[in-house]
This record gives C-alpha cells, sequence and structure tokens, in this order.
C-alpha cells in the first residue's frame, strides 16, 4: 500500500471514453455528404468503421492507465473502491 | 441434399461438441455455476460468450436485409459495438462487482438489492423477459428463414417458426452457459471465415470488376444510397435517426438482462475491460455483411415476399454453390440457436427466480428447475406468437427490443452515479417509459421529435422522471428516514 491510496482516484481520463461519440455519433451529420473517392466505398461507411479503430485505440489508452494506475497504488480493483 | 446435409452436419457437430466441452469442464451443480459460469471467464472464452451475444441473426441476416433494403441506414452496425463498449468499460465492471459482493446472479436481482426492494426485482424482471421475448423473436424469425430456405420452402412460414423454437428449446434444456460459450466461439469463427469467403468471390458472383465496382455499380443504380437516409428517401433514417439509435443502443447494449448476467461470469473486472477494448475491432466484419448486401442489390436478388431478412439467404442461394449454402445455412442456424438459448436461459432463470420465488416462497429447488424450464416454453411460445404475421426488418425488431430494455436503464445508471435514487423514483420513470411506448396518443410527443429513435425519447422521458421523483421524495425523507422504500 502506498501514501498514494489517499489521493482521490485520478479518474480524469475516463473522459477519453466520448471519443467514439464524438466521432462515431456528433460528427456524423457533417460527414454524411462528403464525397471521397477511396476505393469507390461511400465516405460514411469508411468514416464509421475509421471510428471502430479510434474507439478501439481511445478505449486502449484508458485500459493501459487504469492498468498503471493499478500497479502502483498496489490495490487489486482499486477503480471500484471510489467512495459513495 | 448436399445443401441440406451440409446445413444439418454443422449444426449437430457444433451442439455435440458445446455438450462434450460444457460437460467436462463443468465445476459442480449450483444456480451459480449454470448461469453465470462460477464467475470464473477468463478474458478469451468472456470475448467468445460476449460476441456469441452480439453477433446475432440480427447482426448477419438483420443488417445484410437493411444494406439490401436502405443502403447507409445500415452503417448503424458501425457504431453499435464500439459506442457499446465505451459505455461498457466504464459500467461492467461496477455490475460485476456487485454481482460478486453480493451474490447475485440475475440482473432483477441486481435492482432489488441495489435499491432494496423485492417489488423492484419482480417488476424489472417482468420487464427484462418482455425484452428478451423479443430478441427471441429475432432468432425465430431467422431460423425458421433457414429451415425454409434448406428445406425448399416446402413448409409453412408458421411451421418453420414452431421447428426453429422447438429446436432452440432442445438446446436449452441440454446446454448451461459453458456450452453456450463453446458453441458460440464455433459460430463465430465459421461465421466470419464464410462471410470472408462469400466476400472475396462476391465480385465475380455479381459480374462486378473489384468490390469498389460493386459500391460503384449501386451507387449508380439507387443514387445516395451509401449515404443516410440512403436509397428510400422518406424512410425517415436520418442523420438524426442514426445519431440517436446508436446513442440508445450503446447504453441499452449491457442492461438487457442476459448481457448482465454474462459481466457477472468473468473471473475479474480486468478480463471485462480487456474484453471493451478488443470486442469492437470484430465489428469491422460488419463491412463484409453490408457488402454483401449491396451485392444482393446489384444483381437484383428478389428474396421471396420482397422480404428483407431473407435477401442474403437468397443471394447466397443463387449466386453460391451448394456447399458454401449448406455451411452458410448450417452457420445461420448456429446464429439464431445460441444467443436464442442463452436467451431464454436468461428468461427462464429471471422468472423463477425473481418473479415466482418472491410470491412463493419455501419452493423446492427441483420445483424452481422446473418452473425455469416451463417458463422457457412458454416464452419460446410468445416468441413464435410474435413472429406470426410480423414482416418487419429483423433491424427494427431490434430496435424495438432495445427501446423496452432501454426502460431499465435509468434504473441502472442512477444506481452508480447517484446514490440518492430509490425504487420508489426507478418504478415511477419505468412507468411513464413505458407508457409513452405502449400508449398510441404518445405519437403527439414523439412527433416532437422528429426521426429521433423512439427508445432515446421514452428512456430520456423514464431519466427525467426518475431524477424528479427522487428529488421530491428524498427532500420529503428528512421528515421520513424511509428514503429508500422497501
Amino acid at each position: 500500500m502506498h501514501e498514494s491510496d489517499q489521493r482521490p482516484a485520478r479518474r480524469w481520463h475516463l473522459a477519453l471514453l466520448l471519443i467514439p461519440f464524438v466521432w462515431q455519433v456528433a460528427l456524423l451529420p457533417f460527414i454524411n455528404d462528403v464525397k471521397v473517392d477511396w476505393f469507390a466505398i461511400p465516405f460514411p461507411m469508411v468514416w464509421q468503421m475509421a471510428g471502430i479503430v479510434i474507439a478501439t485505440i481511445a478505449i486502449g489508452v484508458v485500459f493501459r492507465i487504469d492498468r498503471q494506475n493499478d500497479h502502483t497504488d498496489g490495490d487489486q480493483i482499486k477503480n471500484e473502491d471510489e467512495p459513495k | 441434399m448436399i445443401v441440406l446435409s451440409l446445413t444439418i452436419a454443422v449444426v449437430i457437430l457444433t451442439v455435440l461438441g458445446a455438450l462434450f466441452y460444457g460437460n467436462r469442464t463443468r465445476k459442480g451443480q449450483s444456480v451459480a455455476e449454470w448461469a453465470v459460469g462460477g464467475r470464473s471467464m477468463g478474458t478469451l472464452i468472456f470475448w467468445f460468450l460476449n460476441a456469441g451475444e452480439i453477433y446475432t441473426t440480427f447482426a448477419v441476416l438483420g443488417i445484410s436485409g437493411y444494406a439490401w433494403a436502405y443502403g447507409g441506414p445500415a452503417y448503424l452496425a458501425f457504431c453499435s459495438v464500439s459506442l457499446s463498449a465505451a459505455v461498457g468499460y466504464w459500467l461492467t465492471p461496477k455490475i460485476w462487482k456487485a454481482g460478486k459482493d453480493r451474490g447475485l446472479i440475475t440482473q432483477a436481482d441486481f435492482f432489488a438489492d441495489h435499491y432494496h426492494a423485492r417489488w423492484l426485482g419482480v417488476i424489472v424482471g417482468l420487464a427484462g423477459i418482455a425484452a428478451l421475448v423479443v430478441y427471441v423473436q429475432i432468432q425465430i424469425t431467422a431460423l425458421a428463414l433457414v429451415l425454409r430456405l434448406s428445406l425448399h420452402q416446402d413448409i409453412s412460414a408458421t411451421t418453420a417458426a414452431i421447428a426453429s423454437a422447438v429446436l432452440m428449446l432442445l438446446f436449452v434444456f441440454s446446454a448451461g452457459l459453458r456450452s453456450a460459450a463453446f458453441a458460440a466461439a464455433v459460430k463465430d469463427i465459421l461465421m466470419v471465415a464464410i462471410v470472408i469467403a462469400l466476400s472475396a468471390t462476391v465480385a465475380s458472383h455479381v459480374g462486378a470488376a473489384s468490390i469498389g465496382d460493386i459500391f460503384r455499380q449501386v451507387e449508380a443504380s439507387h443514387p445516395g444510397i451509401g449515404n443516410l437516409p440512403g436509397r428510400v428517401a422518406n424512410s425517415g433514417l436520418t442523420s438524426t435517426w442514426m445519431m440517436t439509435a446508436a446513442i440508445n443502443v450503446a447504453l441499452g447494449t449491457f442492461i438487457f438482462p442476459h448481457m448482465f448476467q454474462l459481466t457477472y461470469s468473468a473471473a475479474d473486472p480486468w478480463a471485462i475491460r480487456r474484453n471493451a477494448v478488443f470486442q469492437p475491432l470484430y465489428s469491422l466484419s460488419y463491412f463484409f455483411i453490408i457488402l454483401l448486401g449491396f451485392g444482393a442489390l446489384a444483381v437484383g436478388t428478389m428474396p421471396p415476399g420482397g422480404d428483407p431478412n431473407a435477401a442474403l439467404l437468397q443471394f447466397v442461394a443463387d449466386r453460391y454453390p451448394a456447399w458454401a449454402v449448406g455451411i452458410f445455412a448450417g452457420t445461420a442456424c448456429l446464429l439464431a440457436l445460441v444467443p436464442g438459448a442463452v436467451l431464454l436461459l436468461t428468461a427462464g432463470s429471471i422468472f423463477s427466480r425473481n418473479v415466482v420465488l418472491p410470491l412463493v416462497p419455501n419452493l423446492e429447488d427441483r420445483a424452481v428447475l422446473l418452473i425455469s424450464r416451463l417458463s422457457m416454453i412458454l416464452f419460446a411460445a410468445a416468441a413464435v406468437y410474435l413472429t406470426i404475421g410480423a414482416t418487419q426488418s429483423l433491424v427494427d425488431i431490434g430496435l424495438t427490443a432495445y427501446a423496452s430494455i432501454g426502460m431499465l436503464a435509468p434504473g441502472v445508471f442512477l444506481a452508480f452515479l447517484w446514490p440518492r435514487t430509490n425504487a420508489t423514483a426507478v418504478f415511477s420513470g419505468i412507468l411513464v417509459g413505458y407508457g409513452l411506448l405502449l400508449i398510441p396518443q404518445a405519437v403527439r410527443i414523439f412527433s416532437l421529435f422528429p426521426n429521433w429513435d423512439t427508445g432515446l425519447v421514452a428512456m430520456i422521458a423514464n431519466a427525467l422522471v426518475t431524477v424528479m421523483v427522487t428529488l421530491i421524495s428524498t427532500s420529503r425523507g428528512l421528515k421520513e428516514p424511509a428514503v429508500r422504500t422497501a
């Protein structure tokens, strides 16, 4: 157990989980009429597929940060133990 | 004949393998073992269980049919898994922890325990079962289509639906969650392999020069198909529709009782989180499914009765060699059978545990199991009843299921976000939300939100009512200490 246990849980990085919503939902109306010829695949389809990759990266980064916090705090499932 | 025998071979071999695997790895006979796999599923098997429940006939036959009928609106599939995973990364470890700490088995257990209200567990249990039955309806509709295709339409739609339900029940009665996990893994690998194989040769089968050429052809014959609202201009499937539907799906996915229950089965929260990272990548395979839908359109595939759900099956039957049709049909059977089995298992366990037991306590274990199994027959029958005469797209039925289960979402999210929320407030929200979805006059309210997914509108109303009732009841609670009504 470290002294860092006393600090409030560092959870700002969870905001990264909003990135998929910005890419795949909020920007959707703006890319609907974009005409870019990428192997003739409709652009909104390319955009949504890119969104899946972006989402994976965003969630993956959150995972790594959580994992690191977990190791430095030495507490197995720290994230669930926030005060009510 | 080759088609039928290959279809049967794929299904039987997988089911036998699943039963063998389930028997070998099972540890004991407890309810927790049967329903949540003893909370011991590691990352890989948990991944397959999740994938197995996300990639159902809804995904394959439904999305390809949507691409065939509308075009661009089928991209909803690309949003569904990644956005659900982003929500699930935050939500599901909390559900897992509650399940582990309090020994919960079902979703209704969670409501009853968290809100200290057994009666709320009964209501949530019934609401969850209703949504599950709609989801089973999707699987039975699809399974009946496959049966009719393999048997060359010699049987009526109703007979095929009943036969599908019987097959599903047979699988349920012989298998537990571990068997389902095995069958899910087999069907997912088969599905991806066959879809990629079909896609690899799709251009030559439709007389196009390349895959890009298929997109060019459909865009030329149906201008605007690749964007929203797709090829049917007045379908209402606009950007607004997709944005609201995507949010509703993202918020609702883990609220489905079977997904909720699946969360309990993980060995630790890291398995859940790791799953959230990698699950979305699998949904890139929707590219092939949408491509096949476009291919079917390019070549002028016309399924019987113009039913979009049968577009992909018809296309494959028309254009591909018999062995490919057989393997595809067999895989499609598994796509319906395996998730359908898990849905029925979940509905049955909720009914016996959260609806009957609170009303008739002191039942013996054997009686509980019997009630659970009999109720599954009843739910399968209800799903068959819903399929008769229904002509909706699988995607639209799916969105109905999401609208229905979304009514339980505020109670789950607020449980973790706002500890003041109480049982009365959650119940009031559920009542108002269902009122909006079921009372015809509510159309007036929905017309204020043109092209919105109705499920999201009802969920927002539900959440607002829950918050308001919580505020009112807890400020009064200063005098009455009974904040959490039991």
